[in-house]
């Protein structure tokens, strides 16, 4: 099984992003003092994220059902993903973390009733961690591309009908403590801005808008 | 304009340093100090509120008004426990056992602040007991309860029990919110309410208190 550790990964923080996370919709542009906290928050948000991935890939697998069986009776019950990567060769299991420096800054801006700022620096980890899976993402693609691999939409338990307990498979396939994660008892990633996701690939690979779920526009590999 | 309305249109306007100075130039006018509370502080944060529910403003906007709210109430606080005022209610917030997302309680936490409430916040991952702890401790009236992972939710309906056990039901109210709870849920658990953000749990707050 293929471990491998990213640190070096390339983080972008968007603007319209921080904002979306805070409910403001792409047409509307802030104003005044909400764009000065943008600004100083991003900012602050580069200082103190410390952006890193781990991945791993499963080869030995069965799909049945509505699940995707791995080793040592590892069961995942993805029945959207088994619909989504049909033909599925390869599981990339991948997780992400900006770490925990972030998140205690927003709760000491918080307990500082400095709210605009406490919440603008947590849309700003928010951005980041997903930019991170989109570089991670990247990442994965640029090496099945290089053994004829196609690869499927990310998916992560806790979406849609994809319970959350089966965070528990994916951390027992992956190092997480190496990345300084953990799950707690409710299947809740420690540090929050952490994301754990799926990708399936393989020759055969028939999905319409792969790509969908991926920030990612300028990618070289991005269809649909 | 009046140094009340002037407080009000500077709290709407996000601006915590023109807010403190008009408060204390209103206190030095010998204006009353519940008055500046209601008319300036209170009713800026209910404009601000019904704002966000039209769709007028967003959450940013909102958090800048709360911020100058609070400045201008850090410096009535102490006049109005000294002249015995209370606050409109006590409520408690917290995010249910094994659950440590924060955000959603804090903002919660800061609405209800700004509508004139105590609020004593009992943080994330809160076991049903001490819900029921702090619910009699500070003699609360209005339970916040929190949740945004499925695998947590269930205790919520536990929370609830466990106020209930302790002869709390009938003396509280319950209101659950969080990003995968949903009116249907509220009900089947039995809250007493249900609120898809900060500024419509202020709302539903005054409605479960008999405060609107």
């Amino acid at each position: 099984m293929v471990i491998k550790l990213l640190t070096d990964v390339e983080v972008k923080i968007a603007e319209k992003e921080v904002l979306r996370y805070q409910g403001y919709p792409r047409a509307k542009t802030p104003e005044g003092e909400i764009v000065e906290t943008l600004a100083s928050e991003i900012e602050e948000g580069y200082r103190l994220i410390e952006p890193k991935a781990i991945y791993s890939e499963i080869k030995r697998l069965e799909v049945a059902h509505n699940q995707i069986i791995l080793e040592n009776n590892l069961v995942l019950n993805a029945e959207k993903a088994v619909k989504e990567w049909q033909d599925l060769q390869i599981l990339g299991v991948a997780l992400c973390t900006i770490g925990i420096e972030l998140e205690r800054k927003v709760s000491e801006l918080f307990a500082l009733g400095e709210y605009p700022a406490a919440l603008m620096l947590d849309s700003v980890g928010s951005a980041a961690v997903e930019s991170l899976v989109d570089h991670v993402n990247y990442h994965i693609c640029h090496r099945a591309r290089k053994t004829g691999m196609i690869v499927g939409p990310r998916l992560s338990p806790g979406y849609g009908k994809w319970g959350l307990q089966d965070q528990k498979v994916l951390f027992s396939l992956l190092p997480a403590e190496n990345i300084g994660v953990r799950l707690n008892e409710q299947c809740m990633m420690i540090p929050r801005k952490s994301v754990s996701f799926c990708v399936g690939m393989g020759r055969e690979i028939k999905v319409k808008k792969p790509c969908r779920y991926c920030g990612l526009e300028d990618c070289p590999y991005r269809t649909g | 304009m009046d140094v009340l309305n002037e407080i009000k249109e500077n709290i709407i306007a996000g601006q915590a340093d023109m807010v403190r100075e008009l408060v204390k130039k209103a206190l030095n006018e010998g204006m009353n100090v519940e008055d500046v509370l209601n008319e300036g502080l209170i009713l800026a944060m209910t404009v601000v509120g019904e704002r966000f529910e039209r769709k007028e403003i967003y959450v940013p906007e909102v958090l800048f008004s709360a911020r100058a709210m609070r400045a201008g109430l850090e410096i009535l606080e102490p006049l109005l426990i000294s002249a015995g005022i209370e606050p409109k209610g006590k409520a408690i917030t917290g995010t249910v056992k094994g659950d440590i997302h924060d955000i959603g309680k804090n903002l919660v936490g800061t609405m209800l602040k700004g509508a004139g409430f105590a609020i004593i916040d009992l943080g994330v991952d809160v076991p049903p007991q001490r819900f029921v702890e702090g619910t009699q401790a500070e003699g609360a009236k209005l339970i916040c309860i929190s949740s945004l992972i499925t695998t947590s939710m269930p205790y919520m309906k536990t929370t609830i029990e466990a106020l209930e056990s302790a002869g709390l039901k009938g003396q509280v109210k319950t209101m659950v919110g969080g990003a995968v709870v949903t009116p249907k849920y509220a009900d089947e658990i039995g809250a007493d309410g249900y609120a898809p953000n900060a500024a419509a749990a202020v709302a539903r707050a005054k409605q479960l208190l008999g405060l609107d």
